[in-house]
């Protein structure tokens, strides 16, 4: 359930994206962060 | 690498941590410029499929569904160096490892399509902000656990451990909307 509100979640913010032509640099820099912070998990 | 951080008097930690980000930022970006550069030669078409089949296979990863090569070296950081160089170096080296995100273990598949994409829709100056902003952020996380004095030494170390679950969920809606943006074919550049 979890998993599909995620999958979700990330559909519905690409389309918005695409369909809004604005976002992609954003959605980039947001990945960046996130990865930055699981990344601690393995030093 | 976070004991290594916090390490010594509060004003020498806190100055630590400063040469360990900018060491991370610095490296990260120069990468992610290299990586902008030589993706931007790949033309238009071939790119944007070459970077759904990334995004679309990692993606998988992500949900279990199959096990891919990363691009890691498998190892942490060398802990030989804490003991062959001073203080100081022995940060700037570790932040200039970690920066590029390649230099040590992957904690997510996810990391492989932010890669695909910085190289393959970003550019040079998009793709040097892009990583630059990760080893800025990484170094970053780590220097502020180090000289956090509310946080015992145990509760530092396992941060990343204990809070993984979270990144990796996010991580997951982030690389289906990265997906669904190349399927749609809406780019930085």
């Amino acid at each position: 359930m979890r998993l599909v509100g995620l999958v979700g979640t990330g559909a519905a913010t690409g389309l918005l994206i695409a369909r809004l032509h604005h976002g992609f640099a954003e959605l980039l820099l947001l990945i960046a962060v996130t990865q930055a912070f699981a990344s601690l998990a393995s030093p | 690498m976070i004991g290594t951080l916090g390490k010594g008097a509060p004003q020498s930690r806190v100055l630590a941590g400063f040469v360990h980000c900018a060491a991370s930022g610095l490296t990260g970006a120069a990468f992610g410029a290299m990586l902008g550069a030589a993706g931007a030669l790949v033309p238009r078409p071939a790119a944007q499929i070459l970077l759904a089949g990334v995004a679309a296979a990692y993606g998988a990863m992500q949900l279990g569904i199959v096990r891919l090569p990363l691009p890691e070296s498998g190892r942490q950081v060398p802990a030989t160096w804490r003991y062959r160089f001073r203080h100081l170096l022995v940060v700037f080296l570790y932040g200039a490892a970690l920066g590029p995100g390649i230099g040590t273990r992957v904690a997510d598949a996810g990391f492989v399509p932010f890669l695909g994409a910085v190289a393959l829709a970003g550019g040079p100056v998009f793709g040097g902000l892009a990583l630059g902003t990760y080893g800025l952020v990484r170094a970053g996380a780590a220097a502020a656990l180090a000289t956090s004095n509310t946080c015992r030494i145990h509760e530092r170390v396992t941060f990343g451990m204990r809070t993984i679950r979270l990144w990796r969920s996010l991580a997951v809606a982030q690389g289906i909307a990265l997906l669904m943006v190349v399927l749609i074919g809406v780019t930085v550049k």
